[in-house]
């Protein structure tokens, strides 16, 4: 199209020598989107395209007086800084219907597969009084609200990314569709309610469903958008441990101690009272590692300064 | 878009210098329906005075920034995905709010302005 290359063309004259920032790249893409919207606007009047994209770049005006009129933004003094104004200026609508349909079918997922979990845990007992095929209608539910969870949420275009091409969020979906549904039947299969035909098929299932995922993943190319990716390479590692090798070293010490403890007591426990309640040792050793390294990695901005 | 309308004289039948000072409350006045993007808002102000005043494209882009920075709308862009991507402005509560305001104030300061200009004195 002539006229989207003629605006693009003064659009880039005209910015050649101003300095980019976020703020003019922003404004530069505003003007470009509405200047569109009025060459749009005199055509529909009937003015010739050439004529048209000539006409309204005219009535823009100087572009250097526009830039002076707004806060160009100073160069950023820290990462954090130039972070939030992109966040600001790159912000996408949320689509409020996305969120209610997400929220409606995960609360569906949830039941379905609660009780795919409590069959498996307990055995068919459970959910013996179900009438039969209603585990192959949890099972099919579950894995067509997965595929529909996933094609949805890669078809959004957030602040961050750009929509997934159609074909690609399809295979997503269809990977995590098979995924789920092979899970499903395992543990169908694991708490007695299917044959054991059926637990090979879900393992089958399960199976193809990784290895989609890796070519999947293998193939898959950016879907960043330039912002995010210029501000990535941009930024620097700001946490504790980067900053102060010494707490990084007494960090380092207190994870030795506190499995050394919680494996400690798993041994002893197994041994006195058996497996049934020794793995507790190692669950709350675990707890303490995150509380002790969200504690030392975060707790301490202010003191630091 | 100035560029081609004739520039202002003091034969004009208003005040572009008060006018201008009432560019935030315009534009917030615009969006108080629905959310616009820049030339939407630059069209709808042109077009409710039968083109007898266009605001000027600096000062609209210059007060979408001041806005902004307020909180009085919200920025972001739309998900057209063939043509020119459009950034769409949305009007807050606290926009509402200082619209409100403006509104009442200027109803106000017209009303004394009025009785002034029409004032002899008593005396």
């Amino acid at each position: 199209m002539a006229t989207t290359d003629n605006i693009d063309r003064y659009l880039d004259e005209a910015f050649a020598d101003i300095p980019r920032t976020p703020e003019t790249a922003d404004l530069k893409e505003e003007i470009r989107g509405n200047l569109q919207s009025r060459v749009s606007e005199l055509e529909a009047d009937g003015t010739k395209p050439e004529a048209a994209a000539a006409k309204a770049i005219t009535e823009l005006g100087d572009i250097h007086a526009l830039v002076d009129s707004i806060d160009v933004g100073e160069p950023a003094t820290r990462p954090g800084d130039t972070a939030a104004r992109l966040i600001a200026l790159n912000k996408v609508k949320t689509d409020p219907g996305y969120v209610v349909r997400t929220v409606i079918f995960s609360l569906v997922l949830a039941v379905m597969l609660a009780g795919v979990i409590v069959t498996a845990a307990f055995g068919s007992g459970t959910t013996g009084t179900l009438p039969n095929g209603t585990e192959w209608f949890a099972v099919g539910l579950s894995a067509l609200l997965v595929a529909i969870l996933v094609v949805d949420a890669l078809r959004q275009e957030t602040s961050q990314h750009f929509r997934m091409p159609l074909r690609r969020a399809l295979g997503y979906s269809g990977a995590a569709l098979l995924g789920v549904a092979g899970l499903d039947v395992i543990g169908l299969s694991i708490g007695g309610r299917e044959p054991e035909e059926a637990f090979a098929g879900g393992v089958t299932a399960a199976v193809l469903s990784l290895i989609a995922f890796i070519w999947l993943g293998v193939t898959q190319t950016n879907r960043r958008k330039p912002w995010v990716k210029e501000l990535n390479s941009t930024y620097e590692i700001e946490d504790r441990f980067s900053n102060d090798p010494a707490a990084a070293a007494r960090f380092g010490i207190y994870t030795v101690v506190i499995w050394i403890v919680g494996i400690g007591l798993f041994v002893l426990l197994s041994i006195v009272v058996g497996f049934t309640w020794s793995w507790l040792a190692l669950l709350g050793a675990l707890v303490v590692f995150f509380l002790v390294l969200a504690r030392m990695l975060f707790g301490f901005d202010q003191a630091k300064k | 878009m100035s560029n081609n309308t004739p520039a202002p004289a003091s034969s004009d039948a208003f005040s572009s210098d008060l006018l201008r000072g009432h560019t935030d409350t315009i534009v917030l006045g615009t969006l108080r329906d629905t959310e616009r993007y820049g030339f939407e808002i630059y069209k709808t102000i042109r077009d409710a005075t039968g083109g007898d005043y266009e605001i000027k494209e600096a000062t609209l882009y210059a007060t979408f920034r001041r806005l902004v920075k307020d909180g009085l709308v919200d920025a972001y862009w739309g998900d057209e995905t063939q043509g020119g991507r459009r950034k769409y402005y949305r009007i807050t509560d606290a926009g509402r709010a200082v619209y409100t305001r403006n509104v009442a104030d200027w109803n106000a300061t017209q009303r004394i302005i009025n009785t002034l200009l029409g004032t002899k004195g008593t005396n």
